[in-house]
């Protein structure tokens, strides 16, 4: 297998594919950091903590992120995104804030999982720049799941917070699936057959329910995009994305980007931001 | 066998703490590598967290104090392969570490 040190090293149909994924994980992350971050008042103590804490990793994950898109537009000559909201790529659930506890939830269990099944698919990648990276974000996201996980067991005795768990259940899914990419797509070709990432979005979505199947069991969550089976032991997907509409190098359905609100605060940001070396 | 200049570089690096902890870069394990092409100095460093928020402070003291030992260009290169754990901390960082309590 060969190993890319730098962009230029990448063949051509990789680089574009590759720098479109990490602007989509960058945007995502650096969204869903902002996401968390809002919730420095949450149910319990405990979790403000966990919130803040894990709003930081997203953060430092999109700091580390944004650094490897910088090579690509030094070294290719990439051109840089215009700061608006439509040229945004981040998940587009992520576009609003949390209505409520349940949706960080929701997030903090498969949004954010999504998110990591994607970078686990890295930890052997050709590319070098990303692999060495890849381990300390991991390392990083490690509690995040045991935090969702720990709240949705929690939702789920009471039986009114569980029927609204399902419902965000059923809402978020398809959009979540259909993260993961499209398969036989051109970039994902060129992802997979350069070794960038070691499975297909198939093999990606079939993780993803993997990790989730299980604790919607655990919980007795009715969510009917996941089954399982008796045979095999194993929780498998029902219903594949429908990809109508979708642009596989924002991995959006609509390209809106984050609303009006959200946006203001992220050019806040930068307008605030202080030179530094 | 390291060599002369480089040697005093992980010396001189021995002053500059992290700023969140009274104790230095070098003990808390954060050194990952040091390269002296004559007035030139290439520092590869691995902070301990993706989001570490005294990441400029840290590069500013690296520079200031390798800046003193005569070296006109101060490279940094964050490491993040291996992650840094407190394994990589040296005995008598964790020793401090412990002094200033948190348990390691």
């Amino acid at each position: 297998m060969n190993e890319y040190k730098s962009p230029k090293e990448l063949p051509p149909e990789a680089q574009g594919a590759l720098f479109d994924l990490l602007l989509v994980l960058a945007d995502s992350k650096h969204l869903l950091g902002l996401r968390y971050g809002e919730w420095l008042s949450a149910p319990a103590l405990e979790a403000s903590i966990a919130a803040v804490s894990m709003a930081q990793d997203e953060f430092g994950h999109a700091r580390l992120l944004y650094g490897l898109l910088e090579s690509f537009h030094q070294e290719l000559n990439l051109p840089r995104r215009t700061e608006e909201p439509s040229q945004y790529r981040n998940l587009e659930l992520l576009d609003r804030a949390f209505a409520d506890w349940t949706d960080f939830v929701v997030a903090n269990t498969v949004l954010d999982t999504a998110m990591t099944v994607q970078l686990e698919a890295f930890k052997e990648s050709s590319y070098l720049p990303l692999r060495q990276r890849v381990a300390k974000m991991l390392q990083e996201e490690r509690f995040h799941f045991q935090h969702g996980k720990g709240w949705v067991l929690r939702l789920v005795s009471a039986p009114k917070a569980k029927a609204e768990l399902e419902h965000r259940l059923r809402i978020v899914w398809p959009t979540v699936s259909a993260w993961l990419g499209k398969p036989s797509s051109r970039s994902e070709q060129a992802l997979t057959g350069f070794g960038i990432q070691d499975t297909d979005s198939d093999g990606l979505r079939t993780r993803f329910v993997e990790r989730l199947g299980p604790l919607f069991q655990q919980a007795n969550l009715s969510v009917p995009m996941i089954a399982w089976d008796a045979i095999t032991g194993q929780s498998v997907l029902t219903t594949p994305p429908d990809w109508t509409g979708w642009d596989e190098s924002f991995r959006r359905f609509s390209r809106t980007g984050p609303d009006r609100e959200t946006f203001a605060q992220i050019e806040a940001l930068y307008a605030h931001s202080y030179p530094v070396e | 066998m390291v060599k002369p200049d480089e040697a005093r570089v992980w010396e001189a690096l021995r002053d500059v703490t992290d700023p969140e902890m009274p104790i230095s870069l070098v003990d808390m394990g954060m050194v990952y590598g040091v390269c002296v092409e004559g007035d030139r100095v290439r520092v590869q460093l691995g902070l301990t967290a993706t989001a570490c928020p005294a990441m400029e402070f840290i590069c500013q003291d690296v520079r200031e104090r390798l800046q003193q030992e005569g070296f006109d260009q101060v490279e940094i290169e964050f490491v993040w392969d291996p992650p840094w754990t407190k394994e990589r901390m040296t005995e008598e960082g964790k020793i401090a570490l412990r002094h200033w309590g948190v348990s390691v």
